[in-house]
């Protein structure tokens, strides 16, 4: 829904808005795809998705301490079964390549700029 | 000509990653912007810059921490439910909405305007919401459990503007990025809620010497489907339970709250981090010790006392919990992103002002970079804990880039900052001077 949602923004803003469900849009349907292709892009996927969609991730940027970090909070914090030995080390190395730190928010640029 | 179009887009590239860096490298640039390289600048955003001179190395790429909601690509992504009008999406698992500035145009938030910020999955529909039961327990007297038609008719109804703001609204201006939902200030609405005194119905089950603090619960189910943890539970001192602005809420603009937004029956605690605000209320319990429940402790909505290095690692052994959310702006006449017709000459603003427990005494806004401010027109709020709309004009030299500026001051004279203050690892109370991007021409 969310991908059909995309293609009609980029189609442009002729056409009458869809308009999702509340179980369309708390169920979100997603695959691995949809994070950055490399080692470890099912691994996480599939362990953080168990819980929450991956748009949180898609707009965190954190080296990789914090990540590392992250993983204990959301075990301490959320419940969240502990992630141990190599699957934490290979969740938290895609983290940190893919989602590193930044300077700016993702998605943000000046709207005037071409 | 082809030398030009190669450095534009290498320039949005370089600067959607690293402003500071594209800065230097596309412009060659330390220090204020000068000649051809103002020039160039001026040709990538669109048009002159008329307060060049005041801009320092560094100025303008801050803009580019703000997204863009009134741009299609680009800007963040937009979601549209039943029943909310086209809202920021930041998260479909917790569902998450933020409102643009622009929707909060209206003096009181109509429900299809109220932000989103889910911690659990959605609890069922209550298919009777006059048979919800709720409960006061824990250090009182007499423990109660009420219906909501029972609270409806036992106690005063009283209905009251009230703000109700995300603890981490303005989250996104923290560098380093902190964890959690990235909100612009669109995590605010200041709807018109009718309830009952939370303190009338505390007073009825008779708080014990003993019940310093509450403790809430709500009937939303743990994210994970985990039975044995909820999804969020805070709770607050007694004092803050027993300001006379505090409701057990039970309609909201003159009808039923929204399923999404907490229905049959929530807490409103205005002014304070609105998780506070429990949704779906099933309990409130009173504690002789701080509540320990889901989001208390740790680093979660507290703030250093002693200031620590932005990005560092702390466990938030030794901060505060939040308790008044701190002066905060928007401006929702005019969306980062507007272009306006060649040969406008003024702007009328308009937009509201809150600040937590306390009031707004003043907004100015900017058009030069904070070079000079031009006071607003600031109303009253239309009860204690209601924001205020806010208004006024400002002049425009010449067609060209501007940025609108705009700044509260609360009624202890604090002013929204330069930049957000006191960084924490979880990204609480950033209240930074906002920009919005105006092109004339």
């Amino acid at each position: 829904m969310l991908r059909t949602l995309a293609f009609l923004f980029a189609l442009g803003g002729g056409l009458a808005f869809a308009q999702t469900s509340l179980d369309q849009a708390t169920q979100p349907v997603e695959e691995p795809s949809i994070l950055p292709a490399g080692e470890g892009q099912e691994e996480v996927f599939y362990a953080c998705t168990a819980c929450h969609s991956t748009a949180i991730i898609r707009r965190s940027r954190f080296s990789e301490a914090r990540w590392d970090e992250l993983m204990t909070w959301m075990t301490e914090v959320h419940g969240m079964a502990p992630l141990e030995g190599e699957e934490r080390r290979l969740i938290v190395t895609y983290l940190a390549q893919h989602f590193g730190p930044a300077q700016t928010r993702p998605g943000a640029r000046n709207p005037f700029l071409n | 000509m082809k030398k030009a179009f190669r450095t534009e887009r290498s320039a949005a590239e370089l600067y959607a990653d690293d402003p500071e860096r594209a800065d230097a490298l596309v412009w060659n640039r330390r220090g204020a912007l000068k000649g051809a390289a103002l020039a160039a600048m001026g040709t990538a955003v669109g048009g002159a810059i008329p307060f060049s001179a005041q801009m320092p190395g560094g100025t303008l790429p801050a803009l580019f921490t703000r997204p863009a909601a009134a741009q299609g690509s680009g800007g963040p992504q937009m979601m549209r439910i039943d029943g909310k009008v086209e809202m920021i999406l930041q998260g479909e698992r917790p569902l998450v909405l933020e409102a643009p500035e622009t929707a909060l145009d209206d003096a009181v938030t109509p429900n299809d305007k109220i932000f989103v910020r889910n911690n659990g999955q959605l609890p069922e529909v209550a298919a009777n919401p006059d048979a919800w039961r709720f409960t006061i327990d824990g250090e009182v007297n007499t423990p109660l459990t009420l219906t909501v038609a029972e609270l409806r008719s036992r106690f005063e109804n009283v209905t009251l503007q009230l703000q109700m703001e995300c603890g981490g609204n303005g989250r996104a201006q923290f560098q380093p990025q902190t964890r959690g939902n990235q909100w612009g200030n669109g995590a605010i609405c200041n709807a018109a809620w009718t309830g009952v005194r939370l303190r009338d119905v505390l007073r009825a089950a008779g708080v014990k010497e003993t019940g310093r603090y509450t403790g809430h619960f709500g009937a939303d189910p743990h994210l994970s489907g985990a039975t044995d943890r909820a999804a969020i539970s805070r709770g607050m001192p007694v004092a803050k339970a027993m300001d006379e602005d505090t409701l057990i809420a039970f309609a909201v603009n003159g009808g039923p709250i929204p399923h999404i937004n907490g229905a049959p029956v929530r807490l409103l605690v205005p002014g304070w981090p609105g998780s506070l605000s429990q949704k779906w209320l099933t309990r409130v319990t009173l504690l002789t010790e701080p509540h320990r429940g889901q989001g208390m402790g740790g680093t979660s909505y507290r703030m250093p006392v002693r200031p620590i290095v932005p990005g560092s690692s702390n466990d938030g052994a030794d901060f505060a919990d939040m308790t008044s959310m701190p002066v905060r702006s928007i401006l929702s006449s005019h969306a980062h992103g507007t272009r306006l017709a060649a040969g406008t000459r003024n702007l009328d603003l308009r937009g509201a002002a809150w600040a937590g427990d306390h009031s707004v005494r003043a907004v100015h806004a900017s058009v030069d970079f904070g070079q000079t401010w031009t006071e607003m027109r600031v109303a009253a709020p239309a009860n204690r804990h209601a924001w205020q709309r806010w208004e006024g004009r400002v002049a425009l030299p010449s067609d060209g880039y501007y940025e609108v500026w705009y700044r509260a001051t609360d009624s202890e004279g604090r002013m929204q900052p330069h930049a957000p203050a006191n960084w924490n690892p979880q990204g609480y109370g950033a209240n930074a001077i906002s920009r919005a991007a105006i092109l004339v021409g």
